[in-house]
């Protein structure tokens, strides 16, 4: 059965991309089981006072909601895409 | 009887310089290298919070010689309190927790020191003071070390030209959110009631 771009498939391949997208994101960032942070922190220490002191980067570091918040979506858009299907079972 | 006035003059400045030695100094906390910081933590079920803050500022009066003697005021500018969730951040800042735009500033008054003990240039000791949260002002008794550096500030502000000490005070205590009105009772599901602090900050005190 040949593929046909219809919108049941275009929301199946939209869920699809943001399951694997969230989960990508997620890894790369290093799959933080915490909440998501947007800043970083790098301890460095003070020569002359010997004081070790936390040094912000800005950085992203997706938290598990970021996962779980993309899964949600592709599920929604799963359904969707059932619900279309029904709708126009012929497309 | 000149010659015997001139014999004792070096031991007079001897002394002059002892008791300028001995002097208590004043060390001004505000530091522009940005190393100052607090540093704080509480448990939650998905993972600790921790954050950071860094608008330091206030004087310490420490005599060396005399450390007991030890009084001064630091303040944090709450504000500069964050955390890497900027939701989070937004939380701590608004008026359900610190109340930042009504309660600008966190502060520390020492009151008095005990069981003072001095080992080389560190003198640790149990600090009595008033600690200020979000208006609410309670007793505490902290301890803390006190690390005299002499003649470092050069070093430190990269200009030898510039003659003064350094004192490092560091401090890591516990205190309760619900003693000083943080949502006292509330979300200790998803927030402990207690929180650890830790204190690294340094003060200069200029030379003329």
């Amino acid at each position: 059965m040949p593929f046909r771009l219809n919108l049941a498939n275009g929301l199946r391949g939209a869920a699809l991309a943001l399951l694997i997208g969230g989960l990508g994101v997620w890894l790369a960032t290093g799959a933080h089981l915490g909440f998501t942070q947007t800043s970083v922190v790098t301890m460095k220490r003070d020569e002359i006072t010997g004081i070790d002191y936390p040094e912000r980067r800005p950085r992203l570091v997706a938290g598990i909601e970021f996962p779980l918040g993309t899964a949600g979506a592709a599920i929604l858009l799963a359904l969707l895409s059932l619900a279309a299907e029904r709708r126009n079972p012929a497309a | 009887m000149k010659i015997h006035h001139l014999n004792r003059l070096p031991l007079l400045l001897a002394a002059l310089g002892l008791s300028a030695q001995a002097a208590p100094l004043t060390f001004d906390f505000k530091d522009p290298k940005g190393v100052n910081n607090v540093q704080f933590s509480l448990d939650a079920p998905l993972e600790s919070i921790t954050g950071t803050g860094t608008g330091i500022s206030g004087s310490v009066t420490f005599d060396p010689a005399q450390p007991a003697a030890t009084k001064g005021k630091i303040t944090l500018d709450t504000k500069s309190l964050t955390v890497g969730n900027p939701m989070m951040a937004d939380h701590l800042r608004g008026g359900n927790w610190l109340d930042v735009a009504n309660h600008p500033a966190i502060t520390f008054e020492a009151v008095s020191l005990s069981n003072v003990r001095t080992q080389g240039n560190v003198v640790n000791a149990e600090v009595a003071g008033k600690l200020t949260i979000k208006g609410v002002t309670k007793d505490i008794k902290v301890p803390v070390s006190f690390t005299h550096l002499p003649d470092k500030l050069g070093a430190r502000v990269n200009d030898p030209k510039v003659k003064g000490d350094l004192l490092v005070l560091r401090a890591n205590f516990t205190i309760n959110r619900a003693d000083f009105g943080i949502q006292a009772g509330k979300n200790t599901d998803k927030v402990a009631e207690t929180i650890q602090l830790s204190l690294s900050i340094a003060g200069a005190a200029p030379k003329a």
